[in-house]
């Protein structure tokens, strides 16, 4: 096996709620490797971000883990007390968030709250901490970074929030980034600079992003390899080139059709009909199949198993008869 | 550069509406007696034409003052200044344009012009006007789950406007005009007693739009219509509204900050920086010749779902300046690459660089450009 | 909005605000079917030794001298000139002394009370919320619920009386009235400066009274804390719960930061709502004191307001509206500048 940082090994979680028990995550694998850009792909709701936060331990109480493990550098964090989490979270591993303004404490300065950061995971004195403070804050591009240090989060543009928060995240350089939606809430214009600092941080840092996301163009900028993932499972796996060059799981391509592109305009998009299943009672056999247009009887059976169907490129669809993984 | 009649088949089409000289201006006030010290200019005079049947796609960043001159326009937000004139017959839409291009206006032309200009104008209608004249403009917001009253269920959330404008109506008859509208939007009967919350979010933009068309409208501000919403989700309001439009003669005014489903769905493109408009054209125009520096960083800013292009985007430098203080000259000079002089001066007008393609940047300005 | 000029348009206000009060108040007392100078000089009825004509005549001239006899307007005009460019709030129609001082001589006693009761309910109101919702929906939780919501729903009155009754008359742990010991006082004298008897004993030295005061204060300051406690916890509770839910909790949990800072993070942005119940409390008190003061014999503003109200002692009744509108506005005034202070996206005048 390569050089592995993570790795997601049938990871199966439900929720219990008012309503009833949601069956989220269904049976999640995937592997990110040291240095590189891993994307995690999918639409609301599918169970990407609930996977991130069990990724960083935090668990929500009514989760109920029924199988699976998360191994991080060969350890399971979810086997882990909340001191030793402690010990990685903002260390070993680092997050970020789609709100960057709203992770940020509103009511106090972004000099202590980068303090705080600095001086929980290094033995450094506050000045020390501040002075460090200002050194990651030139690191992340940060236009006028001394002003910034003295200033309350809302006095912050998104981008600069982001930027902020990035710093924070790299203050003890992690091994791993988790960038739960980073750029969703920016404007195009700063997406770009963000993107941009994302890929220069990890090529400067040697560090291990999850990029988790909605936007196939992003992971298509940035990523190396991805995940696609649909109603709490992993549909297609592999690099990104081949999964969004020549996508075979029937969902990946409808998503790849339903982007509006200029070769479409006049003629109807290629949706994907009907909506996401209710996690309540998720559909049997595979999840996807109420809304697949090849849906055949043994879809609606048995989930399917994730099989190979090129170099690097793995789908879980009956489709598919290739060798198992 | 082609003509504009080789670019796919233009549409014999008239005005259905003029906007000239649009502004809002929101006060900023300080002191003890809260005196207005100055004015956050949203929209800072924008002018452009939406014939009938067409797409008008309105793009920008946040701040740009897309949202709030879609507002404006359909007087939910009361503009500053500005014409807004809606609806008139296609002669006199023919007639105003005729006299606004001519070279030298004589006295009497500028009789006529006002007196046609001030029978259509929105801005110079009452209360009770607006109100018949809002049957034929609706809008449909970003976020449908705060458009709904989320007490009431589906049927009473689109049938009160009915009953408000149609007071004669039964309950029976608006039970059957209400389910003949979900069902054009692609929603069943069982929908009809749902309570927002129990829709999804393309559930209830269908819902949204049905409840739009209620009043037979002619225009609809589309106000981010689909950027709550999934792709899949996405593809299928953007069809819908593609469908419905053919169907009804529809009008859209489509309001969004991402260019992909601007550039899919609209026939013309204004892209607005600051409560201005900096370029408008065609969408071959726009997309293909684009002129301003800005919609060129925003192009080069779309991240394309296509892994051929990995590591093509280029980041435009800064962040978009407070409207509360925005920049002299060209608001766009702080983050320009091509900023000279001049452009920290003077604002530079929109200026016809070829078949009603407008640029507002000195460097299309001739001899200005120093 | 600067801090000088939002003080400038508050105190503004003030003035419409409390010549609006007074309006109200003045046209309230004019429509009862009283004569309102029947209390100054005593009815003649009431009298039958005294010559009836005697009576009539001090009757009359109890009139003239408040000037009842004039047109209301010019009544209202008297009052709002003698209120604003002189500060005489009247003579009490009972005590027959200035409003103006005797609400200054009693009103020490009564800040003095509620300083103290406010204190301990928001210590204990934030200690006892932030236990709950760290604890939420355990045992702990619901202990903590049964006695925050006992104090909101327990009447002062009852409380006093019980607190008296249990830890007064019956261990004696504590004095049953007055607001220290007169023999003890002879012995240990202390002048009154501010009125404020813990600064007075404190500032001349004489630690004995000091305690003596202390102990007089603390069943009639759990009387009175008792509601503002429960209301104060259980907003506490509510918006820390909320508050723990926010992104920034999450992100900061996601940074690894130990329990302590999280708690700070919380809670410095679930106090706002707390500071502005518990000033709306504080307000309230000034008149709510009335029953509590009675029980216990302690001579403050709220006692005296409530003699002048059964009694239609009507110069009392306006001089205790402005005095009471007053502290409302200065106090909403405090707080509003703390909550700016600690909430930097707070910026006075205007809406959040």
């Amino acid at each position: 096996m390569e050089d592995v940082i993570l790795s997601v090994e049938n990871l199966t979680v439900d929720f219990y709620t008012y309503e009833g028990v949601l069956h989220v995550l269904d049976d999640v694998n995937f592997k990110i490797k040291r240095g590189e850009i891993f994307g995690l792909v999918g639409e609301s709701g599918c169970g990407k971000s609930v996977t991130s936060r069990l990724i960083m331990g935090l668990v929500a109480n009514n989760a109920n883990i029924r199988s699976g493990r998360i191994l991080f550098n060969g350890k399971d964090v979810l086997k882990m007390s909340e001191s030793e989490l402690n010990r990685i979270r903002g260390k070993e591993i680092s997050m970020i968030f789609q709100n960057p303004i709203g992770s940020l404490n509103p009511v106090f300065k972004v000099k202590d709250q980068m303090i705080n950061v600095i001086m929980n995971h290094q033995e450094v004195d506050k000045d020390t901490a501040l002075d460090k403070a200002l050194k990651l804050l030139k690191l992340v591009n940060m236009p006028d970074p001394e002003r910034v240090l003295e200033s309350y989060p809302f006095e912050l543009s998104g981008g600069m929030a982001q930027r902020v928060m990035i710093a924070m995240a790299i203050s003890s350089k992690p091994k791993l980034l988790i960038a739960d939606e980073p750029t969703t809430a920016l404007d195009v214009t700063i997406q770009a600079q963000i993107l941009k600092l994302i890929k220069e941080l990890q090529e400067k840092l040697g560090m291990s992003v999850l990029f988790i996301t909605h936007d196939l163009g992003v992971v298509a900028q940035l990523c190396d390899r991805i995940g696609v993932m649909y109603a709490g499972s992993v549909v297609a796996y592999g690099s990104t080139y081949n999964i969004l060059k020549n996508p075979k799981h029937p969902y990946t391509m409808g998503l790849m059709g339903a982007i509006p592109r200029p070769e479409h305009k006049g003629k109807p998009l290629p949706s994907i009909k009907g909506s996401v299943p209710n996690y309540l009672d998720p559909p049997k056999g595979c999840r996807f199949h109420p809304r697949c247009q090849y849906a055949m009887e043994i879809c609606k059976k048995e989930k399917p198993r994730m099989v190979k169907v090129g170099e690097n490129h793995y789908v879980a669809c009956w489709l598919h008869g290739g060798e198992e993984d | 550069m082609l003509p504009a009649g080789s670019m796919g088949v233009r549409k014999i089409s008239h005005p259905l509406l003029l906007v000239r000289n649009l502004k809002k201006y929101f006060p900023i006030k300080a002191g003890v007696m809260q005196k207005v010290v100055g004015y956050v200019k949203a929209v800072d005079g924008v002018s452009f034409d939406v014939y009938r049947s067409e797409t008008f796609g309105v793009v920008g960043e946040s701040g740009s003052g897309k949202t709030t001159m879609g507002l404006s326009i359909l007087r939910l937000i009361e503009p500053t200044e500005g014409e807004i004139i809606f609806d008139a017959p296609s002669e006199v839409m023919m007639e105003i344009k005729k006299l606004e291009t001519k070279e030298r206006l004589s006295d009497r032309d500028k009789k006529r012009l006002e007196e046609l200009k001030k029978r259509y104008d929105l801005m110079k209608k009452d209360k009770k006007e607006m109100r018949s004249i809002r049957r034929k403009m609706q809008i449909v917001f970003q976020d449908p789950y705060t458009s709904f009253n989320p007490r009431m269920n589906m049927r009473d959330n689109i049938g009160v406007i009915l009953k408000t404008h149609y007071p004669e109506l039964s309950g029976k008859d608006i039970d059957e005009r209400v389910l003949e509208l979900l069902e054009k939007c692609g929603l069943a009967k069982r929908h009809l007693r749902r309570f927002p919350h129990q829709l999804s979010g393309g559930e209830l933009q269908r819902a949204s739009i049905a409840r739009a068309l209620a009043l037979n409208p002619e225009f609809i501000v589309m106000d981010e219509p689909t950027s709550a919403l999934d792709v899949s989700v996405q593809a299928q309001i953007l069809d819908l509204m593609q469908e419905l439009q053919k169907d009804m003669k529809l009008t859209y005014l489509f309001i969004s900050h991402d260019l992909s489903v601007v550039h899919y769905i609209s026939d013309k493109i204004a892209v607005m920086y600051l409560g201005n408009i900096v370029e408008l054209g065609t969408t071959e125009q726009v997309f293909e010749e684009m002129k301003h520096p800005y919609t060129k960083a925003l192009m080069e800013s779309i991240p394309y779902p296509d892994p051929d292009k990995k590591g093509t985007i280029k980041p435009l430098y800064g962040t978009i300046p407070s409207p509360r203080n925005p920049p002299p000259g060209c608001k766009f000079h702080t983050r320009c690459p091509y900023a000279k002089d001049v452009c920290k001066k003077l604002a530079p007008p929109l200026v016809d660089v070829g078949d009603g393609h407008l640029v507002a940047c000195w460097k299309y300005v001739e001899g200005a450009y120093k | 909005m600067s801090i000088r000029d939002y003080i400038i348009r508050r105190i503004i206000l003030t003035v419409f605000i409390i010549i609006g009060i007074t309006f109200i108040t003045f046209i309230l007392m004019h429509a009862l079917p009283v004569d309102l100078a029947a209390m100054y000089a005593g009815n003649p009825r009431d009298n039958p030794a005294t010559e009836i004509n005697e009576a009539e005549m001090m009757l009359k001239a109890a009139r003239e001298k408040f000037g009842l006899d004039k047109p209301l307007w010019v009544q209202y005009g008297y009052y709002l000139y003698n209120l604003f460019l002189k500060f005489d709030m009247g003579i009490s129609m009972r005590t027959h002394k200035p409003v103006g001082e005797e609400i200054a001589n009693r009103l020490p006693a009564t800040l003095e009370l509620i300083i103290v009761s406010i204190v301990i309910a928001l210590v204990a109101g934030v200690a006892v919320g932030v236990i709950s919702a760290k604890k939420q929906n355990k045992f702990t939780d619901h202990l903590m619920r049964i006695i925050s919501i006992s104090g909101v729903s327990l009447p002062a009155f009852w409380l006093a009386i019980l607190l008296q009754f249990i830890f007064g008359s019956v261990l004696g742990w504590f004095p049953i009235s007055g607001r220290y010991d007169p023999q003890l006082f002879h012995q240990h004298p202390f002048n009154t400066i501010t009125g404020f008897y813990l600064i007075d004993t404190l500032i001349q030295g004489n630690f004995t009274m000091f305690g003596d005061v202390a102990w007089h204060l603390v069943l009639p300051a759990i009387a009175m804390a008792s509601y503002p406690f429960g209301a104060i916890a259980r907003m506490t509770r509510a918006t820390l719960l909320e508050v723990m839910d926010e992104q920034y909790i999450n992100a900061a949990r996601a940074m690894g930061l130990p329990k302590k800072i999280i708690t700070k993070y919380a809670l410095k942005n679930a106090l706002g709502p707390t500071l502005t119940i518990t000033g709306l409390n504080f307000a309230y008190m000034l008149t709510g004191a009335f029953y509590v003061e009675w029980i216990f014999g302690w001579g403050g503003i709220g006692w005296f307001a409530g003699m002048a109200l059964l009694n239609l002692d009507y110069t009392v009744i306006m001089g205790m509206v402005v005095v009471v509108s007053l502290f409302y506005v200065i106090v909403n005034l405090v707080v509003d500048i703390i909550q700016a202070y600690i909430d930097p996206r707070i910026s006075l005048g205007e809406k959040a």
